[in-house]
């Protein structure tokens, strides 16, 4: 490589016929309008518009565009990665700058844990076809075919004349050229990628250390004024009063304005509130508390979660609808040696973001603009237009960091309060939710009320499986009258539970929501995973067999699930089949990390539990140790086959985070209603896992040619039901209602 | 006014002595490295140090700091070479990154007073801080290494 000449900046203009004059430093868009891409199955929207992702400037600094939200997954890294590594781009000379929201961009709803299987070809296309414009322009500068011209490091050179050409010297000539038909776009081969599959350490790592960089609570704008919003504490409420005159004697505030809200379903407009806005954030907050309001009553007045809960698991209503019915439920469970039932209670959850909800606005000349921590920023430009009256295409969504997100920051109704707020007072608004208030005014994870049934034959299988739920829909926050989970819903491991018995019935129970439901992370996998390994778990121990052993028989040959024929349509993925022989490999990986079964003193026990989600298998063995009725999770063993992975370490990072999620939930976690109003507030009565309660966490990654899976989410789903079952291993009590809390004090 | 020395430079701000040093830092000062999580002294994101020793940014009044040396994670280090800020780039602890320099802030105060912490004690001196996207193990690691280090007092910055 030593001897091919480089070609310096003056001579190239000389060779290109272009003069210096009129050369920006400025980026030039490589205009990558692509074709039309499919999205990735079961995702909402519809087709993607690409371009713009790749610019390279004269200098030589190639900007590439992350059009997905970092919320410390690590995607701001990952997707730039796999363009550089097609580009041939040297990660030293690249710039990354985060997308406005934006539709050109293809969708940017940064949820699901599908970026990278959404976005994995689309990268390599728009680095594939950049890189060939540069060979292309290479090659007509020196009157070479472009075959002849091979990019390396920043540069393309033309190896038989031993000539090259930086990057930055071709910029202004490829961006000129016509965008090279996608199907004669040359791909690396695995083995020649440079940072695909490598540890690349994530772009803002050396501001984070520094305190240097820009969650949504950090945007200062001249002459903004902060904002602290009192809101309905039930679903539905309006406000009725308001007595604000203490609160406007506080020194700082400016202004106090009503958030008429309290709209039915809610989706993502803002509660009913009332803003204190100020010159700073201890003055509104302040001001606040002498606020007097009385909101009007709602239907949602009287919801009492726990007894709901109670209510449920102790008789489910009729009101029902099978989703999956495999051979003959009452057949099975009639003929059945052994009988067993039990039901299953996990609680509503508050995502915790550590950055609450915040978001800064300002209307302009134009339409209005906002800076926010948003991990939807095109839904954010809808809201947002909504609350302030233009059109979507008027708002300009700056997404900052997201100082994590988990789901709520897809929920845009921070963003919408900002603007609205702004446009009320006509100068920069910022607005931070209080740990209080997002605690108390969440899109809450749904309850989850699970009864089983199962039937053993005389060798300890189980041979019949009945599954029934009653948990509040998502899509009740969206539409009106919505009491039944929803096929996206079910299909998160209830109606397409993977074992292998011969008679299974499974039904969903009609459950009213009385709070905004949504997503998060993992969603409602967290609720059946527990369920139904809670099930198999208990089924092995009546059948005193080995529980990691009973799962692998279980779970029956290899084979795909496909529950198409019973009556559930979407347990079926052409594109990524649900692999049984991927499953229990995970299984086997675990038990090969923990040498199962262990040898454990007297007190201490193994659990075991496995889930697929997001296209992706995790299986993780558990060890707890019981003293004194105190449970103290010690170690957690966790194996992950994705597919194929671009970043390991972001991999591995995302697994030690998934068990840090799923123990704070397990152990602790538990939001609840009384009088229609949260009952928690902050981090004393809604704990999270601190350090020194933070396990060994042992991580498998499992090397895999299989197309990408999803990484944030499916580790999270079988913690629980790992605990829970170690528990009961270590001579504890079996666990059926989460938190764990409620029955043993936590070490 | 109140008169503050903030990473070794003399600030002046007019602020009602009550008002938490947090806000004081992020919206008089517009040093926002420092971070809300709770506002009651329950998550650690808002550590900085005052005299070299870690307290909760978000339930100091500002008066109380009057006369002292408040360090911030802005002024941790001139360059962002703080060891703890090295090993933690070597072990590429941040996930979302918001918890993090309250992280730094609590061991830099831990290693000032003991550079050579057990396992045990780090863990104690960590406790205060929460780390939603669970990046402990990697927290406690890097600490580790960073005690190995010669530490550099913290110098005012910025
Ligand atoms: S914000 Fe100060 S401890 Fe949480
Ligand atoms: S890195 Fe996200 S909260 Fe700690």
């Amino acid at each position: 490589m030593a001897n091919f000449k480089v070609v310096n900046r003056r001579e190239f203009l000389k060779l290109s016929g272009l003069s210096a004059v009129g050369i920006s430093a400025t980026g030039l868009a490589l205009q990558a309008s692509l074709p039309v891409h499919a999205e990735w199955t079961g995702a909402s929207g519809s087709a993607l518009s690409l371009n713009v992702f790749v610019h390279i400037a004269t200098d030589d600094q190639v900007t590439i565009v992350a059009h997905r939200s970092e919320m410390g997954q690590g995607i701001r890294t990952g997707l730039p990665q796999i363009v550089a590594d097609e580009l041939d781009a040297d990660w030293n000379k690249v710039n990354i700058v985060q997308a406005l929201g934006d539709k050109q961009y293809g969708d940017q709803n940064t949820d699901g844990s599908r970026s990278v299987v959404g976005f994995y070809h689309t990268m390599r296309e728009m680095g594939a076809s950049a890189k060939a414009m540069l060979i292309l322009a290479a090659a007509q500068a020196w009157g070479v075919k472009p075959e002849e011209c091979v990019a390396v490091d920043h540069r393309v050179t033309h190896p038989k004349s031993q000539r090259a050409l930086r990057y930055g010297e071709l910029a202004e000539r490829a961006a000129q050229l016509p965008l090279p038909d996608p199907k004669t776009l040359k791909y690396k081969s695995p083995d020649q990628f440079k940072y695909i599959g490598k540890p690349v350490p994530m772009v803002d790592l050396a501001d984070i250390v520094r305190g240097d960089t820009t969650y949504g609570v950090d945007v200062v704008l001249p002459d903004m004024l902060h904002a602290s919003i009192e809101r309905c504490p039930w679903l539905g409420g309006k406000i009725q009063s308001v007595e604000d005159s203490a609160a406007r004697k506080v020194p700082g505030v400016v202004d106090i304005i009503r958030l008429d809200g309290g709209v039915e379903p809610p989706a993502f407009v803002p509660l009913s509130g009332v803003a204190v806005l100020a010159t700073n954030t201890w003055s509104a907050q302040q001001a606040r508390k002498k606020l007097n309001i009385t909101w009007t009553n709602s239907g949602h007045q009287n919801f009492d979660s726990e007894a709901s809960m109670r209510a449920l698991a102790t008789q489910l209503p009729a009101a029902s609808k099978i989703v999956r019915s495999r051979g003959d439920i009452a057949k099975g469970l009639n003929g059945a040696q052994q009988k067993m039932s039990a039901v299953y209670t996990v609680p509503h959850l508050e995502h915790a973001t550590m950055e609450p909800p915040a978001a800064t606005a300002r209307m302009t000349e134009n339409g209005c603009e906002v800076w926010a921590c948003v991990q939807a920023p095109q839904r954010t430009q809808q809201v947002v237009a909504g609350a302030v009256g233009i059109k979507p295409e008027q708002v300009k969504v700056n997404v900052t960091l997201l100082g994590s997100a988990f789901g709520r920051k897809s929920k845009p109704d921070f963003a919408a309060e900002a603007a609205f707020l702004a446009k009320a007072v006509n100068r920069p608004v910022k607005v931070i939710w209080s740990r209080e208030d997002a605690v108390r005014h969440g899109y809450y994870h749904a309850f989850s009320v699970q009864h089983f049934s199962g039937g053993l034959d005389q060798k300890g299988q189980l041979i019949a499986l009945k599954a029934q739920v009653a948990s509040p829909t998502i899509m009740s926050t969206f539409a009106p009258d919505q009491v039944y989970l929803q096929d996206f819903e079910v299909g998160q491991g209830f109606a397409n539970m993977p074992y292998d018995i011969p008679h299974q019935q499974a039904s969903v129970h009609a459950t009213p929501a009385h709070t905004r439901i949504g997503w998060l992370r993992s969603v409602y996998n967290i609720n059946h995973a527990f369920g139904v390994n809670s099930f198999i778990d208990e089924a092995a121990h009546l059948a005193g067999q080995d529980p990691l052993a009973y799962q692998l028989a279980m779970l029956g040959a290899d084979r795909v699930v496909d529950t198409r024929n019973e009556g559930f349509e979407k347990g079926y993925n052409p594109e990524y089949p649900y692999s049984i022989a991927r499953m229990k490999n995970a299984l086997q990986r675990v038990k090969a990390s923990v040498g199962w079964p262990a040898k454990v003193k007297q007190g201490e026990g193994w659990g075991v539990a496995v889930h697929h989600s997001f296209l992706s298998y995790v299986a993780v063995a558990t060890k707890v140790v019981i003293e004194n009725n105190r449970v103290r999770v010690t170690d957690v063993h966790i194996a992950l086959d994705c597919g194929q992975v671009v970043n390991p370490d972001r991999v591995h990072a995302q697994m030690e985070g998934a068990v840090i999620f799923g123990l704070s939930l397990t152990l602790m976690g538990e939001i609840s209603f009384e009088d229609g109003a949260v009952v928690q507030s902050n981090f004393d009565d809604y704990p999270l896992l601190r350090i020194q309660q933070s396990p060994n966490i042992v991580v498998t990654l499992i090397d895999s040619n299989e197309k990408h899976g999803g990484v944030g989410e499916p580790g999270v789903p079988p913690i629980a039901p790992s605990v829970t079952s170690a528990i009961a291993a270590a001579g504890g009590p079996r666990i059926r209602t989460l938190p764990v809390s409620k029955q043993l004090s936590i070490g | 006014m109140l008169q503050l020395t903030i990473n070794g430079e003399s600030r002046t701000v007019d602020a009602d002595p009550n008002m938490p040093l947090l806000w004081v830092l992020r919206d008089l000062l517009q040093l926002t490295g420092t971070k809300y999580g709770c506002g009651k002294g329950l998550c650690g994101a808002c550590t900085v140090h005052l005299n070299g020793t870690a307290v909760r940014a978000c339930s100091l009044p500002v008066a109380a700091a009057v006369g002292g040396k408040i360090t911030t994670i802005e002024g941790l280090s001139v360059n962002g070479d703080h060891p703890l800020q090295r090993a933690w780039t070597e072990h590429k602890v941040p996930q979302c990154g918001y918890c993090q320099s309250g992280q730094l802030m609590s061991a830099a105060a831990l290693l000032a007073r003991n550079p050579t912490p057990s396992a045990a004690q780090i863990r104690d001196a960590m406790s205060g801080n929460i780390c939603r996207c669970g990046t402990y193990p990697r927290i406690e690691a890097a600490i580790k290494t960073a005690a190995g280090v010669q530490i550099q007092p913290a110098q005012g910055g910025k």
